[in-house]
Order: C-alpha cells, then sequence, then structure tokens
C-alpha cells in the first residue's frame, strides 16, 4: 500500500452566527471528520444534503481554516490554497467575461507560465474535455455539460497534484453525466492524480471510486468508508451483484441516518447556543 | 428587393415617429393650429442658426460639452476609487456612512449653487461643481452595489488558485461589477449634461443654457426652440456614444442583452 497522500485528522468546522442576547450562536457543520487518501486514490464522498460536504472540501482547498485538527498533504499541513490542488466548485464558477480558453489559463496566468506555453497547456486541456470547437466561445453560449467541462479543464491546466470536485456532474443530464463519468476516468488513468469526489448519486460514487466515504447528516462527520472492489475498467450498466449489493449497503447507511433525523435536529440545538 | 425594404422599415420604424413629429412642428403652428409666435414653426427655428451664427453656436456646444467632461471626469475620479475602497475595503464603514450619503444625494444641486458660489466663486468652478454634485452620486451608489454584487462563488473560484488580493480585484471584482458602474457612469453623464444647462442659464456668459438664458431675456423665441433643439441632439448623440463604449467594453453579456431587448 502506497503513502498517504493526504491525512484528515479530527477535522471540525463551526460557523459563528451573530451574537444574540450576548452568546454567539455556534453552528457545527463538521465534527471529527478523519480520512486517510492514498495517492493516485479516487475516493467518494457521499452524504445528506448539508451535512458539510462542501465545507470538508473547502479545508481541504485552504479556502477556510479549520476550527480544530488538522489536514496533511504530503506531511505537511494545509494552511492555505495551494496550486497543486485544483478545485471544481459546486457551480460552474466560471468567469462569465472571459472565453473557454481564457478560463482555463486563469491558473496559468496566476503561476505566471509564458504565454507560449500557457497557450499550448490551454489548448491541450481544452481539447482533453473535448471542447477544442468552443475554446473562443464565453460561457453563456454553452450547455451546462460544457461549462462543466470547463470548470474541469480549468482546474486541471495548472497541474495539481490532488483534484477535489463538488457535486461536478450534478447539473447535467444522464447521458452526459454517463459521458463525463467516463471521461473523467480516462483523465485519472492517464495522470494518476489523486481524486475526492463528491456526489449525491450512489451510482456514480460506485462507478467512479476506489473507495466510498458515506457521511453522517448534519453535523457532518464520517459513518463509513467502502471499498469497491470491482474491477476495472466497469461496466458501465453497473448491474452487477457486486454492484447492486454496495449500492444497496450505501443507500441503507444513507437511509439510517435520515430515520435518525429528528435525534440529530435536537442534538444541533442544543449545541447552538455555547 | 421586399425583404431589403421590410428590414430597412424596421430599422427606420422608430425614426418615422421623429419624422412625424417634426413635421407636426412645421404644420401645426403654420396652418395656424396654434399661435406661430408661441409655437414658432419649424423652418424658421432653422433660419435662426445663420442669425445666431455658425461659430456663435460651435463655440456654445463647445464650451459646454467642455465643462460636461471636465465636471463628468472630476466626479467619476472621485467617485470611483470612492466606491472601491468603502465597498470592497471598508464595508463597515460603508454601512455606517449609507444614510448619510443618501441623505446628501437627495438634495439638488440648484439649491447648494449659491452656497458654492460664495466657496468656490463666480464663474467655472461654481457651474463645475454643481455638475459634479449631481454625477458623484449614482457613480458612487452603482459602484458600491455592482462590488456589493460580485458572486462570492467567483472570488472563492480565482482564490483556489492562489490569486492575491490584487488580482482578484483586477480580474473578479472590476470585470463583475462594470456593468452596473457603467450603468452608473452613464446616468451621471446624463445627470451632468441637464445639470450644467440649468446651472448655465443661472451663472455663466457662455455655452447653450446662456444662450438659452439670453434668448429668453430678450424674448428671441425662435432661438429658445433652437436652443432646446440643440441641446436634445447634442444629449442624444453623448448618450449614444457612452452607449458605444459600454457595448465595446462588455462583450460578454452581448446575448443576454439582446434577447431583452
Ligand atoms: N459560510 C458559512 N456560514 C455559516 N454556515 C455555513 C457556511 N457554509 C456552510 N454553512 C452551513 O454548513 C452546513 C454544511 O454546508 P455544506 O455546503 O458543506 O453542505 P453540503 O454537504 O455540501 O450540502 P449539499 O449536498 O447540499 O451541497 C450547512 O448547514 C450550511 O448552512
Ligand atoms: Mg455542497
Amino acid at each position: 500500500m502506497s503513502e498517504n497522500k493526504i491525512s484528515i485528522e479530527n477535522a471540525c468546522k463551526y460557523f459563528y452566527g451573530k451574537e444574540r442576547r450576548g452568546a454567539a450562536s455556534k453552528f457545527v457543520a463538521i465534527r471529527n471528520v478523519s480520512l486517510d487518501v492514498r495517492e493516485g486514490e479516487l475516493l467518494s464522498i457521499v452524504g445528506p444534503s448539508g451535512c458539510g460536504k462542501s465545507t470538508l472540501l473547502d479545508l481541504l482547498a485552504g479556502l477556510e481554516p479549520l476550527s480544530d485538527g488538522a489536514i496533511y498533504i504530503d506531511g505537511g499541513k494545509v494552511t492555505g490554497p495551494d496550486l497543486r490542488r485544483g478545485i471544481v466548485l459546486q457551480g460552474y464558477a466560471l468567469f462569465p467575461w472571459r472565453t473557454v480558453r481564457e478560463n482555463v489559463e486563469f491558473g496559468l496566468e496566476i503561476k505566471d507560465a509564458e504565454k507560449k506555453e500557457m497557450k499550448e497547456t490551454s489548448q491541450h486541456f481544452i481539447k482533453l474535455v473535448g471542447l477544442e470547437d468552443f475554446a473562443d466561445k464565453y460561457p453563456h453560449e454553452l450547455s451546462g455539460g460544457m461549462r462543466q467541462r470547463v470548470a474541469l479543464a480549468r482546474a486541471l491546466a495548472y497541474g495539481p497534484e490532488i483534484l477535489l470536485m463538488d457535486e461536478p456532474f450534478a447539473a447535467v443530464d444522464a447521458q452526459t453525466r454517463e459521458t463525463l463519468q467516463e471521461e473523467l476516468l480516462h483523465i485519472w488513468e492517464e495522470t494518476r492524480k489523486t481524486i475526492i469526489f463528491i456526489t449525491h448519486s450512489i451510482d456514480e460514487a460506485i462507478f467512479l471510486s476506489d473507495r466510498v466515504a458515506v457521511m453522517t447528516s448534519s453535523p457532518g462527520s464520517i459513518k463509513s468508508i467502502l471499498s469497491v472492489d470491482i474491477e476495472r475498467p466497469r461496466n458501465s450498466d453497473r448491474a452487477t451483484a457486486e454492484f447492486s449489493s454496495l449500492r444497496r449497503e450505501i443507500w441503507s447507511l444513507l437511509q439510517n441516518d435520515a430515520a435518525r433525523g429528528d435525534e440529530i435536529e435536537q442534538e444541533y440545538c442544543g449545541e447552538k447556543a455555547v | 428587393m421586399n425583404r431589403v425594404l421590410s428590414s430597412l422599415h424596421r430599422r427606420l420604424a422608430s425614426v418615422y415617429l421623429l419624422i412625424v413629429f417634426f413635421a407636426l412642428w412645421q404644420i401645426v403652428p403654420s396652418a395656424g393650429f396654434v399661435n406661430a409666435t408661441y409655437l414658432t414653426p419649424l423652418f424658421r427655428v432653422i433660419r435662426e442658426i445663420p442669425i445666431v451664427g455658425y461659430f456663435n453656436l460651435a463655440t456654445d456646444v463647445l464650451i459646454s460639452l467642455k465643462r460636461v467632461a471636465i465636471g463628468f471626469l472630476i466626479s467619476t475620479a472621485a467617485a470611483l476609487p470612492l466606491g472601491f475602497v468603502l465597498a470592497g475595503a471598508l464595508p463597515k464603514l460603508a454601512k455606517f456612512l449609507n444614510p448619510l450619503l443618501l441623505f446628501l444625494s437627495q438634495i439638488p444641486p440648484f439649491i447648494l449653487f449659491p452656497v458654492f458660489v460664495i466657496i468656490f466663486g463666480v464663474g467655472e468652478s461654481g457651474i463645475v461643481t454643481v455638475i459634479i454634485w449631481s454625477a458623484v452620486w449614482p457613480i458612487l451608489f452603482n459602484t458600491i452595489s455592482g462590488i456589493n454584487m460580485v458572486d462570492p462563488l467567483l472570488v472563492k473560484c480565482a482564490r483556489s488558485m492562489c490569486a492575491d488580493k490584487l488580482t482578484i480585484f483586477l480580474e473578479v471584482v472590476l470585470p463583475s461589477s462594470l456593468p452596473s458602474i457603467m450603468t452608473g457612469m452613464r446616468s451621471g453623464l446624463t445627470l451632468c449634461f441637464l445639470m450644467l444647462i440649468g446651472a448655465e442659464t443661472m451663472g455663466a456668459n457662455s455655452g447653450m443654457g446662456w444662450e438659452i438664458n439670453m434668448a429668453q431675456r430678450m424674448a428671441v423665441i425662435p432661438r429658445i426652440y433652437l436652443m432646446a433643439l440643440i441641446v436634445a441632439v447634442v444629449g442624444l448623440a453623448i448618450n449614444y456614444l457612452f452607449e458605444w463604449i459600454e457595448r465595446t467594453l462588455i462583450t460578454w453579456k452581448e446575448a443576454e442583452r439582446d434577447a431583452l431587448a
């Protein structure tokens, strides 16, 4: 087994609300998340809406400070954003005033890449996601799936070792979604990047990942981590016995949590007034 | 052939209305429906041009334009950085100052004109101060609201790629708020022009507003109409020029705007 690329140790994130009657309200978004991700691994995170998946990704990207615990990447503590980590945020977050090419080049500009190198790199990644005919279009001229590809190409372009993806294929139809999944696997196999992939789709998580982490509802923590030992390349009809049993297992893990919802709601209220 | 004609027709549709307007302007008074002394027929108005003198008219227009330009540039130079600093760096101060700024912006500049004259003296500076006072507010408010409406997701995205504060300002905040800023500058410019004409009738010895004031005092009614016509044409030209600048600067929203129009 290879060395851990990412190591999350007891990560906690609190959000503090406005002070009311002297007491600041404290909201626990993530509680004691511990997770190790191996070099070159593709790990998916599933969990109920609002359980803190995006928050966890922000912490991993260094966009938000941790309230407690620590995250290590290659043994070094995460203290801020870093171009060795690429993030595809929930929603496309494309710059509307930049063409596809200019969007893809954003990170390269910050890296102060040479003009020629920049052009070649952006061309390469635009081609990789199949948008060479749309390189000079603006985001509003693209379909949802195309925008998604631009966001992916932009995160890949500056050459991060780790790719953090937040529900990247949520806003496209089923067909496009499968195509994008195949494309992502293709890119992953080619580049062997470490990928953390957040999704609401159990099928997507199983189809893509080496392991699937299931989160509890808010305040989120890791409930269970399942290995997906289905041989690659995986059958895209997703109907094998292994696939179904994993699907059922993850589904019931999420289901249990939903039944516990009331209890959790109360817990959360109790913690609110600290 | 037919298609060419119909496309020409569509393009000219709004011009027809103007033609009708000008035709009525000529016909109604000259046919005696209205007393021609009060409503001078169009051709009589145009014949007033050589009487005033081409050179004099051109000078009036240029002097007024120069004042608009100076006033507009000063208000932009003051309001833009102020808006950036307030909204971008000191949002708490901006919130604190907001009621005061709103209060001040409601004061019509003409009421302050005598005060301006006392402070800045008679002549150019008093006039320019009036138009600065009127243009500063829309530019300031639109800049602040433009910056407040920048999508935090885009800022986050830039931050994830290690963009520093200056890069975020130049590459994300500025382009995001540009449409709003341009709207503010356009209202500012329109107000500049309107207020200038007013200010010139009150205390100037040159310019289009002054010419109107003189015509009024000497009761040369055709000249008043002539000056009104010229003011409207110049105002329209300024507006078109600014629209063109806006279109060339903001190319990425072209389609959206067309769809709305
Ligand atoms: N900046 C913030 N300030 C206060 N609360 C926040 C902030 N960001 C997130 N939260 C809260 O933290 C919780 C987790 O949010 P998060 O966006 O991480 O959920 P999520 O699991 O990504 O949900 P979804 O699947 O719907 O995207 C939510 O209840 C949200 O309201
Ligand atoms: Mg989310």
